[in-house]
């Protein structure tokens, strides 16, 4: 990750903060809730809302994926009539999205280092599993019982290795073909 | 375009306040966790499918328990081993697999799980997404915050338009003379991540023109906002007032009984 | 044309009263350069005066610097681009240099030429009511004046609709109706009368100079507008912008025709590329139809009804039709992206003729969408291009030569449109199909990057399908033109049939 953050001035406006969250909620929102990879167990598909989470988290930064990793993929609950799932998804990807980035955003100065920067994404894709899953255990727990809960975990750890394994190598992609991206984060 | 489980309707709960619904909402799904009587909670759960009943249909109660029925099974399940106690119906070796503690906590877990299902489902079956915005403008969320989603809402079917056009483009220039017959997950995920990254690109190139879009609207001027749409113009607040109050009354006394 | 044609001019200043709104003086401007790619000066010492209740046309070809310039004086470049500016613009006689684009609204209003990029909320009223609720106006004003521009627009019905769901024609008036009710001094109006047929232009237009408004409309085609409206012009030619009246008339007309502006007719100065020229009536049956049926779930207003279509090796057909008409439809099914109800499509398989499968359409043809961005993957123009293909370096630089295509390290997505148009047509002239549907592409190209575009694939042994709105232009490229019309083809004109047809507008009047 080489890091060129020469920053562009735009993203100071409160205009282009409205505008990059609005936009990456509706990304968030439809890799939910339109792009689903069929798989073995819990759900029966893998769903690419971490995806999105982590992409944004990297790209975007921390706060960016709090609110755009939160409401995304609560709004997606809300569309595929999961609503009563929002309120905790909310939480589950929000804080999940600003784990990632304060991990992948933490120490720049040695952003070119590939050791350290590996470090970060295992952390990352750690952090972000336990505060994801642990999340849905806990709320689900309360809701419908722990042992149901525990029913969810696998799945919901496919999700954040999906997350980190889609997610990182599109967000360097990303960064490759639309290069300006790079100045975007705030 | 889907851009909710809202469905148009003329039923007495399509009419009522969605700021009323709104705090219902939440008044329900807080008294489903804090009370712990099955009595009560059977109370507020039919109380709630009689709602459902009467305003979608006898059909509208079983759509909110088909989105969650496989869960329904597991915790029929794995909840009785759990919480041992009273009368034992099964168990093997020193092991109580049913018993009557862990029946009675499975109801409950049922009764709530699919009374705050049945409680959403009726909410944003009846309320559409403009009318939740302007209630939580009138519940003092943030301009910025209601602005977010109002935009994000309209981009939705603009990116499902955005996505299903890529993926239409990528069929066009996929090498046909490799005959694969089964897609393998691998090969699914590398067919997908040139599309998700097109998809990505342009949905970040939009942002820029549409933070000038809005700033060509006066969005940043320091002048007060004024307000074209508030939600009390549409429904008459005071009046449904009083049932509300009536509700909370007889939960809240129901819960002390 | 509709309605009463008034020969004299609707609005007259007088000399005296003549009050400079906008002036531009000495204006350049040059985007600022990205690693492997660099952007040239767009444009150098712009001079332009806008007198209050002027109306000019500023022409220019695609990426000539219209749309930029509109966004430097609202005041959005340079700061959301970058880029060096000089020189001077006065609003009302003071300088913008300092104001935000948000305190310049009262004075400068833009329509977008894209509207999808300038819609924000998901209600009609509501989109309208924004920027006034940014200035705080009274709701009481906002209801007034929202009625009042829904009815000037004759939009009135569409007041809580879904910006979503109207089409483009319809969404242009939604923005227009919203700069009618913020009532700015200065109209920018960028490609906005494309999309609107003469009636609502004539309307429009109307009311925007009743109101006295000043405006500024950017083209990159000659527009037809009412007779009784007198405009003033101005042409953009490699970074300078000249005036009409500062011109001998003739020196005017060749300037527009030089940069592809009219579409020539009877000139004699714009070349036909050699392979557009031959008349192709006798290459081999590439493709039959017959009586392909096809609608979508839940609308029942639209049918397609196709009974017999046939395309032979070479020949060039225009499907020219409003939006709705069935023209995307139609190239969504030849290209099996989706397939008929019933019907056959039939495709050239070696000798014979063949039923074709969806798998096989896709493989036939390339539909080049009318967006070049939903066709582009990769992160340089080489992997884009060599993208499922085993190329050779020299096939590689030929293909960029012949599109004229920026580098081969260059990433697609900080090309400008018209080189991201052209790599779509490159990636698909490489991939040699039969059959190439062009969708809408002479909105974001100059004349001659189409024209070379078609050819080239022309020469790819395919027959052509052009979708277009613009008559004059599959008068000029096709050898034959279907007009169609909720889902069916209500009219067939053969090339040397098209003497008088002038517009698409003018075909369906004389047909009614």
């Amino acid at each position: 990750m080489s890091d060129q953050e020469q920053k562009n001035t735009f993203t100071r406006f409160s205009a282009f903060r409205i505008a990059s969250l609005a936009i990456l909620i509706a990304v968030t929102t439809i890799f939910t809730y339109l792009i689903r990879i069929p798989t073995a167990p819990t759900r029966g598909y893998l769903n690419l809302g971490d995806v999105a989470v982590f992409f944004t988290a990297i790209t975007f930064g921390p706060f960016s994926a709090l609110i755009a990793g939160g409401l995304g993929t609560a709004l997606a609950d809300i569309i595929s009539g999961y609503a009563q799932w929002a309120p905790i998804t909310f939480f589950a990807h929000g804080i999940q999205g600003f784990i990632v980035g304060l991990i992948i955003f933490a120490h720049r100065k040695n952003a070119d280092n590939l050791r350290i920067g590996i470090v970060r994404l295992v952390l990352a894709f750690l952090g972000a599993t336990i505060i994801m899953a642990g999340t849905y255990f806990v709320t689900g727990g309360f809701m419908y019982g722990f042992g149901a809960a525990a029913t969810e975990i696998p799945g919901n750890i496919l999700q954040n290795v999906a997350g980190v394994l889609i997610g990182y190598p599109l967000a360097l992609a990303v960064r490759k073909a639309y290069p300006p991206v790079l100045t975007y984060k705030w | 375009m889907i851009t909710s489980t809202y469905q148009n309707g003329n039923s007495y709960i399509h009419k009522t306040d969605p700021r009323m619904k709104l705090f219902l909402l939440v008044f329900f799904t807080v008294s489903f966790f804090i009370t712990d009587s099955i009595s009560v909670t059977s109370l507020y759960f039919l109380f709630i499918m009689f709602l459902i009943g009467s305003s979608i249909g006898i059909k509208g109660m079983a759509a909110p328990v088909k989105t969650i029925y496989p869960l329904l099974i597991f915790v029929a399940l794995l909840t009785p081993p759990f919480h041992p106690g009273g009368t034992v119906y099964l168990r093997i070796g020193s092991h109580i697999l049913v018993s009557n503690n862990g029946i009675m906590e499975t109801l409950r877990l049922i009764i709530r799980f699919t009374g705050i299902t049945g409680i959403f489902f009726l909410f944003f079956r009846t309320t559409s997404i403009d009318d939740l915005i302007l209630s939580l403008r009138w519940f003092h969320v943030p301009f910025t915050i209601t602005l977010i989603l109002t935009i994000a809402i309209r981009y939705i079917p603009h990116m499902i338009y955005l996505y299903t056009s890529v993926t239409d483009a990528h069929k066009l220039r996929k090498n046909w003379n490799s005959k694969e017959e089964k897609i393998s997950f691998k090969t699914r995920i590398k067919n997908l991540f040139p599309v998700l990254v097109s998809v990505l690109i342009q949905s970040i190139k939009a942002i820029p023109t549409l933070a000038m879009s809005l700033e060509l609207k006066g969005f940043g001027s320091k002048r007060p906002r004024s307000r074209y749409m508030t939600i009390h113009q549409y429904y008459s607040f005071p009046l449904q007032l009083f049932l509300l109050s009536a509700i909370v009354l007889t939960v809240i006394l129901s819960a002390i009984l | 044309m509709t309605g009463e044609v008034h020969r004299e001019p609707i609005f007259s200043y007088t000399a005296g009263g003549m009050k400079e709104l906008l002036e531009l003086k000495q204006l350049s401007f040059k985007y600022p350069d990205y690693p492997g790619l660099e952007f040239p000066q767009l444009f150098s010492n712009i001079n332009l005066t806008l007198n209050k209740g002027d109306f000019r046309i500023v022409l220019g070809k695609p990426e000539s610097g219209k749309t930029t310039l509109s966004r430097i004086i609202t005041g959005l470049i340079p700061r959301y681009t970058g880029g060096v500016l000089t020189g001077s613009i006065l609003l009302n006689g003071k300088t913008t240099a300092e104001l935000k684009p948000y305190e310049l609204i009262e004075q400068a209003g833009t329509v977008f030429q894209n509207p999808d990029e300038q819609i924000i909320t998901t209600r009609c009223d509501t989109e309208i009511a924004f920027p006034m609720e940014s200035l705080g106006w009274e709701r009481t004003i906002m209801t007034k004046r929202i009625d009042a521009a829904l009815h000037d627009t004759d939009i009135s019905r569409l007041k809580t609709r879904n910006p979503a769901t109207l089409s483009g024609g319809e969404k242009k008036k939604l923005l227009i109706a919203s700069l009618f009710a913020l009532d700015p001094d200065v109209w920018i109006l960028d490609e906005t009368l494309e999309e609107l047929d003469p009636a609502s232009v004539q309307m429009i237009l109307t009311q925007i100079l009743q109101k006295e408004k000043t405006v500024l409309l950017l083209a990159s085609k000659n527009p037809k507008i009412p007779e009784n409206i007198q405009a003033l012009y101005s042409v953009f030619s490699e970074g300078e912008l000249f005036h009409r009246e500062n011109l001998p008339e003739h020196s005017y007309q060749e300037l527009l025709e030089q940069e592809g502006l009219v579409i020539p007719g009877n000139s004699t100065s714009f070349s036909l590329p050699v392979t557009l020229k031959k008349e192709n009536k006798n290459g081999e049956l590439l493709l039959q139809i017959r009586n392909v049926r096809y609608s979508y779930e839940g609308n029942r207003e639209f049918s397609l009804t196709i009974d017999n279509l046939s395309l032979h090796k070479g020949e060039i057909l225009s499907i020219v039709g409003e939006n709705g008409s069935g023209k995307s439809t139609l190239g969504k099914i030849l290209s099996g992206l989706i397939q008929p109800s019933s019907g056959d499509i039939s495709i050239r398989n070696g000798e014979y003729m063949q039923s074709a499968t969806a798998q096989a359409l896709n493989a036939f043809t390339g539909f080049l969408f009318q967006n070049p961005d939903s066709q582009i993957f990769l992160p340089t123009v080489k992997e884009e291009l060599s993208f499922n293909l085993d190329l050779d370096e020299h096939v590689l630089s030929d293909t960029i030569q012949l599109f004229s295509l920026p580098g081969k390290d260059v990433p697609p997505a900080l090309m400008s449109y018209g080189a991201r148009k052209r790599l779509q047509g490159a990636v698909y002239y490489l991939l040699a199909k039969r059959l190439y549907i062009i969708d809408e592409a002479d909105s974001g190209l100059s004349i001659n990057d189409y024209s070379n575009i078609i050819s080239l694939l022309k020469k790819k042994n395919a027959a052509l399908i052009i979708i277009t709105h613009n008559m004059e232009l599959s008068r000029f490229f096709s050898d034959r033109t279907y007009i169609m019309e909720r889902g069916a083809i209500i009219k067939t004109i053969e090339k040397n049939q098209f003497s008088r047809v002038q517009t698409y507008f003018d075909t369906i009047k004389g047909n009614q």
